[in-house]
């Protein structure tokens, strides 16, 4: 670099010493993040989306001839096959899929109905106060098996009936935590400061109630994720939730527990498929609590 | 002759409570001209709050009530307004600083969304022309490169600069009127008396009127024209600054003025009012302040004092100056 370029050529240092710094910003974020689950879900999410076009088998396509297969034995069947002689693997990446639509599902629409019912009770109390808790209560107090039975018997087991469920049960505990950080910030300085601004209450509870309680409501619906698509396979195992032959973790290990003694993977492989989706939405939701405190953010 | 901007008459608020009829605010008259401030001096529970938000009417509900009385701001009683007038004038025109600066911003906004919002509430700009004016309030309340520290979030800055902020959402849509509820309490000596300064500053460059809520007379020479001393719900004494603190007239005000410390006496304890302030769900009959008052006399337990002026803009109620001084309420 020639002389005359001198007072360029220090500006063009100086921006790169800036792009310098800012990539070593993104290491260092990328370095903080939840590798384990992020990998997790995104395979989960993946497989769930593309399994059916790339999985090795027709996941309800059953094969007596290869019945009992046991993992890692034949190329065809990687993680064997059950008493039908279906192929377990594709069934897991089938499974994937009806975990994944009814815990979205179910934690979309319950974490919205029980935002709403937590900001109106929290925000405006008195009578609207009373009558949402007590429902929460009622709600938090119903046995959802027994919610889940009966709607199973009237109306039918499937995976729409599934999510009403579940959403019917799943809105009372956002409703019930949420509310409590509501009551808080309506105390809160800022709140009276935007109201001696002019705001109106509906502009309050939306535009400056609400940001505050995301951060809850993300790890709230993170760890509500978890517990719905435990939810989703206790209700397949007891036959209530998805029914047969379509695919879906709590189905396969109720199906696989009669051959337990002599096919253990029938039972293994879905029971590991849940507990790592499971750990790996608790483990967002863990990284997601401290991450979006904003005073972190700034690190 | 100055205009006057705002007229406080007789205003009442109540709570009404289950344990009885709280008496907060029992009849407080006072003015304001343009440009002028005003400090509400008085023991905490006096009602120098009450009274503040109900100029906003912003009593806490359900249980306060402003039970009588008028509140002429520019020729117009707020009283009178609707709900949906009176969040037009909040913010607009009357707008306020609260004591914490810790937790009056909101943690999830950057300052210049905040220091924004009263100027997207209540005026009709282009984005661009908002963000122009951000960075120039900001600039008024003298916080160092705006354009940075809009983008920033509250918890990254000090105590003293939050309050700047506060003052800057307060200043952002040109006030006529700033209540300021004892804005320096939560900030340390020095940090004290810079943002007193700025807000004379401002407040001059601005031409607003103000209202200084406060229990501390260091602040009240400081910032403010006039003085109006509260006690037990009600204005006992007011007068201009220098006159109220060279004569004291009420009881209760020299009391207050014999609890500061001074330099050039040295004491070993200070001097404190003895007794407590009166429960204001009772029902006073007479001066309020009777109990505690070194020099009572029988009638001040059985009649509330009329107002009497000691001289041009020197009021109290007080049945020592009553026969003095021509009584005239």
């Amino acid at each position: 670099m020639t002389e005359t370029q001198n007072s360029p050529a220090v500006q063009t240092k100086g921006r790169q010493n800036r792009s310098t710094a800012r990539k070593r910003n993104i290491v260092v974020r990328l370095r903080h993040l939840p590798v384990f689950s992020l990998i997790i879900l995104a395979a989960v999410i993946f497989v769930g989306v593309f399994g059916p076009y790339f999985a090795p088998h027709d996941p309800v396509e059953s094969n007596l001839m290869d019945a009992y297969t046991p993992p890692f034995e034949s190329r065809e069947y990687i993680l064997g096959t059950d008493h039908m002689g279906r192929d377990v693997l594709s069934r897991i990446m089938g499974g994937a899929r009806i975990s994944l639509i009814v815990g979205l599902t179910v934690v979309f629409i319950a974490g919205a109905i029980g935002t709403l019912f937590a900001l109106v009770s929290g925000f405006f109390g008195g009578w609207w106060d009373t009558l949402i808790m007590r429902l929460t209560d009622t709600f938090l107090s119903l046995p959802y098996l027994m919610v889940a039975i009966v709607m199973a018997a009237v109306l039918g087991a499937n995976v729409r009936n599934i999510i009403i469920v579940l959403c019917v049960i799943g809105w009372a505990g956002y409703a019930r935590v949420l509310r409590s950080e509501v009551l808080q910030l309506k105390e809160a300085d800022f709140v009276r400061l935007a109201v001696t601004a002019g705001c109106s209450r509906t502009k309050i509870m939306f535009k400056h109630i609400f940001p505050n309680i995301i951060n809850t409501l993300v790890v709230l619906a993170t760890l509500q994720l978890g517990v719905t698509i435990i939810a989703e396979a206790s209700l397949s195992f007891l036959g209530m939730g998805v029914p047969p032959p379509n695919p879906s973790w709590g189905l396969m290990l109720a199906q696989g527990r009669d051959y337990i003694t002599y096919a253990w993977w029938l039972c293994v492989w879905p029971g590991v498929a849940i507990m790592l989706t499971v750990l790996a939405c608790n483990l967002l939701g863990d990284w997601l609590r401290v991450r979006l405190d904003p005073k972190f953010r700034q690190i | 002759m100055a205009k006057t901007i705002l007229e406080v008459k007789d205003l009442q608020t109540y709570f009404f409570t289950r344990r009885g009829v709280v008496r907060a605010v029992d009849g407080v008259s006072f003015s304001l001209n343009e440009g002028e401030t005003i400090g509400l001096v008085g023991e905490s529970g006096c009602g120098k709050t009450i009274t503040s938000l109900s100029i906003l009417r912003l009593v806490p509900q359900p249980a306060g009530r402003i039970q009588g009385g008028q509140i002429i701001f520019e020729g117009e009683d707020l009283l009178q307004k609707s709900e949906a007038e009176m969040r037009q004038i909040r913010g607009a025109k009357i707008s306020m600083i609260l004591q914490d600066p810790m937790t009056s911003l909101n943690p999830v906004f950057t300052i210049g969304e905040q220091v924004a919002e009263p100027i997207r509430l209540h005026q009709k700009l282009r984005k661009i022309l908002v963000w122009d004016k951000v960075r120039e309030i900001l600039g008024l309340v003298k916080i160092p490169s705006p354009e940075v520290r809009m983008r920033e979030h509250p918890h990254q800055m000090s105590g003293g600069m939050r309050q700047r902020i506060v003052g800057a959402i307060a200043l952002s849509c040109q006030p006529r009127l700033l209540i300021a509820d004892e804005p320096t309490t939560a900030l340390d000596v020095t940090i004290q008396a810079q943002f007193l300064k700025l807000i004379n500053e401002i407040q001059r460059e601005l031409n607003v009127s103000m209202i200084m809520i406060t229990h501390d007379f260091g602040i009240v020479a400081r910032v403010c024209d006039r003085v109006a001393v509260m006690y037990a719900g009600r204005i006992v004494e007011t007068a201009g600054i220098r006159e109220l603190f060279n004569h004291p007239h009420h009881p209760y005000t020299k009391a207050l003025m014999d609890s500061l410390p001074k330099v050039e006496k040295k004491v070993d304890r200070l001097y404190s009012i003895e007794g407590q302030p009166p429960d204001l769900r009772d029902i006073i009959t007479g001066c309020a302040f009777a109990p505690r008052c070194p020099r009572v006399m029988d009638i001040c337990r059985r009649q509330y004092p009329p107002q009497s002026t000691v001289e041009e803009g020197h009021h109290l109620s007080c049945w020592l100056m009553a026969g003095q001084g021509g009584a005239n309420g």
